[in-house]
């Protein structure tokens, strides 16, 4: 197995090199710092150079600079901060928080957005699904602390460092029916519990969703059509909440807490002999003032809640709160006119989130740190295969009989501001 | 490879809040009050066992009732003890919470002297905090004991333990134990009353580091978990 590498832009940031990640010989190999010519002669994957900028934005070689190498030596894009530093041009997007940050950086590396994806085209599976560049997201903390919930937890805890990068995008009407969604997994705790984990989650099941305001909404078929069906729910607005909760009669306060996404994961590694759990996590990931919900009379199903601000039904309903401001510029003579969805100046751009961190479970007492499964976590062998994803877990059981909870990571740190808009 | 334990130095020292050692003070004050009221009375008690002392009368005089304790001392054969008291214990482990709580702790002991001034026995002792919220927190442990005194007359005296500890922490779901050896060291009073003997007695005892296993699965959510515990007891000792 090789090791990742971080990218070109990575280093003109930081004045240093690094690589890494899911992909080192040792669980805990050195970075080893890769060289331009390195990144420009590694093949592209899928993933690579896809995004287009909008006008006034960094151009693809610049965002394409922000890449590194995966464990299949194909250049893979990687997060960058929403400005470049070195032109100061918008990305007008951006990936998360900086990981250079984390605890785990020094052995995670660069993440390399799309490897999972990747893989699942070799795999042999008969399945195919690649996502766009904007949705992959970050979220790291260090030294959170885990408890369980009974009066033990004010005597127990349990400290961990934690990243993860889930692909979540909230802009588009991909997630109405697509259930797989890549999501790459970091922790490390002073329990000795120690995951790295990269994966196609299955969220729910495919081709439906359900809806913020309660009950299940069907869609229509997924990409890939065969999608397997996984624990979890997307949560996504639609307009049964939107006509409910937002547009409001005279005298009452639209309710935007409902333009809200929670995808609620559950992801496990399992290994092909017995099909036994080796480890299991449920982070949720959560999205406030996305730039979609759903109204099945729009193309797509896409609606978008900066035009909320405008609307009004027949009987005098209408939005009727201050998350409209931004939204609405005002023009002579009193009259407002509304910003386009995509104005950097809208609110409903998808970059507040955050994550709860829960239920982190290894089995794998006994077992070997180093697993290879498929892209969906199964199938896990102690050799690598055809599309296998590297995955490595602490030789140990940490079942304690109660759950231990997470904290809320993320929550306090807005990512907009810097020239961020839908799409995000 | 790159070393993977961002979390030493994390273990906790045991620091009770402001509260918890205005308990803890409490505690020892009452233990000595008691001390100071148990030893206003001892001449009245030898007193009602009469001791015979030809030079005042029949009274008891401080220089007999020094004579009834070195007699106590003498004395050769089994003895057991029961005492009462509190203390304080808590873990360190890098899961375990600066919790450290006075709370009733008990002892019972028998033993033997196998020499004038040297005592052997086992030692039973325990220990119990109920935390709120439906948690219990207890120790105990079973050592073999030595005590020591420093001079054939001398009522105080100093005592040692070796044997095994148990730490557990119960709120009726999460149940979990760390087992371990343990050590302690103590320091007494004896003072010889109606046939009995009663020591205040203040106790360390601290275990080596052993893991924190639930309960339910007997998988350990810390590898090196150490008890500490200090205790004062009230103890009678019957010769």
């Amino acid at each position: 197995m090789r090791c990742i590498v971080f990218g070109r832009a990575a280093r003109a940031m930081s004045g240093a090199a690094g690589v890494v990640l899911l992909a080192c010989s040792e669980p805990s190999a050195a970075p080893v710092a890769p060289d331009g010519p390195t990144l420009d002669a590694a093949p592209p994957s899928v993933a690579f150079g896809i995004w287009r900028p909008g006008p006034g934005e960094c151009s693809s070689a610049i965002h394409d600079r922000y890449s590194t190498i995966g464990p299949d030596g194909k250049r893979y894009p990687t997060w960058h901060p929403p400005v470049d530093p070195l032109t100061g041009c918008s990305f007008g997007h951006e990936h998360g928080r900086d990981p250079r940050g984390s605890a785990l950086y020094r052995e995670v590396g660069d993440l390399p957005f799309g490897y999972v994806n990747e893989q699942l085209d070799a795999a042999g599976l008969g399945l195919r699904r690649h996502e766009d560049h904007v949705g992959h997201k970050i979220e790291w903390e260090n030294d959170i602390v885990l408890r369980s919930g009974g009066g033990a937890g004010q005597l127990l805890e349990v400290r961990c460092d934690v990243m993860t990068k889930l692909h979540q995008g909230t802009h588009s009407k991909d997630a109405f029916t697509n259930n797989l969604h890549e999501l790459n997994y970091h922790l490390r705790c002073s329990d000795r519990t120690e995951m790295h984990v990269a994966l196609l989650t299955a969220i729910g099941r495919p081709g439906e969703f359900e809806r913020t305001c309660g009950g299940t909404v069907t869609v229509g078929p997924a990409t890939p059509v065969n999608s397997p069906a996984g624990g979890g729910k997307r949560r996504i607005p639609d307009w049964t909440c939107v006509e409910s909760k937002v547009l409001v009669p005279e005298g009452r306060g639209s309710d935007f807490g409902v333009l809200h996404e929670s995808w609620e994961t559950h992801s496990e590694v399992r290994s092909a002999d017995g099909n036994r759990v080796l480890a299991s996590f449920d982070p949720y990931f959560q999205v406030f003032r996305p730039s979609r919900y759903f109204d099945p009379r729009q193309p797509d199903g896409v609606a978008r809640p900066a035009a909320l601000c405008t609307h009004a039904e027949h009987d005098g309903r209408r939005a009727r709160t201050k998350e409209c401001d931004p939204v609405l510029q005002a023009v002579s003579g009193g009259a407002f006119t509304m910003l386009p969805f995509d104005d950097p100046r809208s609110p409903f751009n998808g970059a507040r989130r955050q994550v709860d961190i829960n239920n982190n479970k290894v089995r794998n007492a006994g077992g070997p740190r180093v697993w290879y499964t498929d892209p969906f976590g199964r199938q896990g062998r102690r050799d690598p295969f055809p599309g296998s994803v590297r995955q490595v877990l602490s030789a140990i059981d940490n079942d304690y009989g109660v759950g231990l909870g997470g904290p809320v990571i993320g929550g306090d740190r807005p990512y907009g501001g810097t020239g961020t808009r839908a799409p995000n | 490879m790159r070393p993977t334990t961002p979390h030493a130095g994390r273990s906790r020292a045991f620091r009770a809040s402001p509260e918890r050692r205005g308990a803890a003070g409490a505690t020892v004050l009452l233990t000595l009050l008691l001390t100071a009221i148990l030893t206003a009375l001892w001449p009245l008690a030898a007193t009602a066992q009469p001791t015979r002392d030809s030079t005042s009368g029949g009274l008891a005089t401080p220089a007999a009732i020094r004579r009834d304790a070195s007699a106590f001392a003498r004395r050769v054969g089994l003895w057991a003890s029961a005492g009462l008291g509190r203390g304080s214990a808590g873990l360190t482990c890098p899961a375990c919470q600066e919790t450290q709580t006075p709370a009733l702790t008990a002892q019972f002991a028998v033993g033997g002297r196998v020499r004038e001034r040297f005592h052997v026995g086992v030692a039973l002792w325990s220990w119990l905090d109920v935390v709120g919220d439906g948690v219990d927190r207890t120790a105990r442990g079973l050592e073999v004991i030595a005590r020591h005194y420093p001079s054939r007359d001398s009522r105080w005296f100093l005592t040692g333990g070796l044997g095994t500890s148990r730490f557990a922490i119960d709120d009726g779901d999460a149940r979990f134990h760390a087992a371990a050896p343990a050590l302690s060291l103590g320091l007494g009073w004896d003072l010889p009353m109606r046939g009995v003997v009663l020591s205040p007695m203040l106790a360390i005892t601290s275990s080596t580091g052993g893991p924190l296993r639930s309960d339910r699965t007997g998988n350990a959510i810390a590898e090196d978990a150490r008890l500490g515990l200090w205790r004062t007891t009230l103890s009678i000792t019957w010769f």
